[in-house]
């Protein structure tokens, strides 16, 4: 028999994949927005051959993720975007308030500030339902030991006293979701010019 | 009809038999084998010719029709031995040959519309690719799209066959007799953006090249130089390839372009736009997402149509293959699988210039990471 209590409608998992689809207009753009953003900031301690900096790293990510998410493209998908102390950057899309952090090992970093803290305390609310509080989500970013972007996930995080999340899920990546246009491929015959080489022509 | 040994010889280079091979299922020697092969001797008795049939799945008719056409090694003359060895040379060039013999009896006699030419002298492959733009009608600076349509139109001869041989992805050639028809001669079932470059890359060798004293590192680098500038010009990479390249800058413009990653990387290259170290730390951000075999990004791969339209224009929508087949004297299935690689008029709904499928929205599916299992135990409260 199937369960249809409240609890197996929004288990983690359907809850992961549903909100990450509803989203995913957004994601895809945060996804462009950061792989640049990393280039930039990666390219900038190499030119200037600077120490690397966990901290000044991640704020001049967001740094320029703030920029590439200019009042353009927040007017074309629909989103707003704030700018918070310290570099900090959320954004309004959905019904969702979204963060975006340096993860730490495929995890939200540890609750250290009183804004974290907030955020870890979300609403779970069935999306969209009538009368919720935004949802707070992050999306953090993983990078590998040459400082290129390795991964990005969406997490819902908690604060109970036990776990910091009630379910992470992967980002792909937008490529994988592109294809080529049909434009490549032929949607035309060849004329009638064909038609003369076997004979028809002139007769 | 005067025998020819050269039927022998297509028929078990076609099958990827050895003269060895041959030889043992008909009794003989090899070298037997190879004075059969030789064109000069009368035709051998009929108990031998029914051995090699069978063994080579010919018919018997196929091998009492007198020579098949001329068929240079064309571009396959620059492969590096490495690459290509001499056996699946033969193979292709065999297979090529009888799908053009089926394309000359279909056209029955009437002279292809040619409108490419060769340049009479050296030229830049650059210089080369711009003019040939100009020359095919395209716009200098936009994607080209339907390649192979309007290399078609053009009186180029595109074929396709069945043959899966790594590192093989196509070759050309000008016909002999008059006039001489260019052809380009693909494997089937590359994808899209692959076989755009080769398209590319043999009308270099086609509207360029001469197979005679030529280094052929150099003519291969010059067809790539044409290729890169015919698919991607550099004016407008300058404009389109802006710094930071990232994966899915990448992405966005191979689904612009119909180019692969990794040539719009070494585009990038190759103008400037980026240092080799860049490019290296590219191939490798490609590599650890598995990108360099099996890019993301899927370009529709075009299939040629002159072969089926003929067959239509006599036979009708649906050709049988018998038919087909009874012209060349070759297997049924051999010609079933030469025609499966080209496109029928079925392969034009009306309905796919309306409606063009639309892309893919929202993300790939994919697991839910189970957190509970690595997060007990790593952070204390």
């Amino acid at each position: 028999m199937v369960d249809k209590s409240p609890d197996a409608l929004h288990a983690p998992e359907d809850d992961a994949t549903a909100t990450r689809t509803l989203l995913w207009p957004l994601l895809a753009l945060l996804y462009q927005g950061i792989e640049q953003a990393i280039e930039k900031v990666r390219t900038h301690f190499s030119d200037h051959v600077l120490m690397y900096s966990p901290y000044a790293f991640s704020n001049l990510v967001r740094c320029h993720l703030h920029d590439f998410l200019g009042p353009a493209k927040a007017g074309a998908l629909g989103f707003k975007v704030w700018r918070l102390p310290l570099d900090g950057i959320e954004l309004d899309y959905k019904g969702c308030w979204i963060k975006a952090w340096k993860g730490d090992d495929e995890l939200p970093p540890p609750r250290s500030g009183t804004n974290e803290e907030y955020c870890y305390q979300p609403s779970l609310f069935p999306l969209g339902a009538p009368g919720a509080p935004p949802r707070r989500l992050v999306v953090t970013w993983e990078l590998n030991g040459d400082m290129s972007l390795k991964a990005l996930f969406l997490i819902c995080p908690k604060w109970d006293g036990a776990e910091d999340v009630h379910w992470i899920v992967d980002i792909p990546h937008p490529a994988t979701t592109m294809s080529g246009g049909e434009h490549f491929a032929s949607s035309d015959d060849l004329d009638d010019e064909t038609q003369s080489q076997t004979g028809t022509k002139g007769q | 009809m005067i025998f020819s040994g050269e039927r022998i010889r297509q028929a078990r280079e076609i099958t990827g038999l050895t003269q060895i091979e041959l030889a043992e299922a008909v009794g003989v020697n090899q070298s037997t084998i190879a004075r059969l092969e030789s064109d000069g001797f009368d035709e051998p008795e009929n108990a031998y010719l029914q051995a090699i049939a069978l063994r080579t799945t010919f018919p018997l008719t196929f091998f009492k029709q007198g020579r098949p056409p001329e068929f240079a090694l064309g571009s396959l003359l620059f492969r590096k031995r490495k690459s290509l060895d001499r056996d699946d040379k033969a193979r292709i060039r065999q297979t090529a040959r009888l799908a053009f013999e089926l394309v000359e009896k279909l056209a029955r006699s009437r002279q292809p519309d040619i409108q490419v030419k060769r340049f009479p002298t050296k030229i830049d492959p650059v210089k080369a690719a711009i003019v040939t733009r100009d020359n095919l009608g395209l716009s200098p600076d936009t994607p080209v799209y339907r390649l192979m349509r309007t290399l078609e139109k053009n009186g180029v001869l595109v074929l396709s066959l069945p043959v899966a041989i790594p590192k093989y992805d196509a070759f050309s050639l000008w016909s002999d007799g008059e006039p001489r028809q260019p052809l380009i001669v693909l494997s089937a079932n590359k994808p899209g953006d692959r076989v755009r470059f080769s398209l590319s890359h043999e009308l270099a060798h086609l509207l360029m090249h001469h197979p005679v004293t030529v280094g052929s590192a150099v003519v291969e680098e010059e067809a790539n130089h044409f290729a890169a500038e015919f698919l991607l010009p550099a004016e407008a990479m300058k404009r389109e390839l802006l710094l930071p390249i990232t994966l899915t800058h990448l992405a966005q413009l191979k689904a612009r372009w119909g180019v692969s990653m990794q040539a719009l990387i070494m585009r990038a290259l190759a103008l400037n736009l980026i240092t080799v170290r860049q490019t290296k730390r590219l191939f490798m951000m490609l590599s650890a997402k598995g990108w360099r075999t099996a890019e993301p990004v899927s370009i529709p791969a075009e299939k040629p149509r002159r072969l089926r339209k003929l067959a239509e224009a006599i036979y009708g929508p649906a050709p049988e293959i018998q038919e087909l087949a009874s012209l060349v004297h070759a297997p049924a299935k051999l010609v079933r699988q030469i025609v499966d690689c080209h496109a029928g008029r079925d392969d034009f709904p009306s309905s796919s210039r309306t409606t063009p499928t639309p892309p893919p929205r929202g993300p790939v599916p994919s697991k839910v990471i189970d957190f509970q299992a690595r997060r007990y135990g790593r952070r204390s409260k």
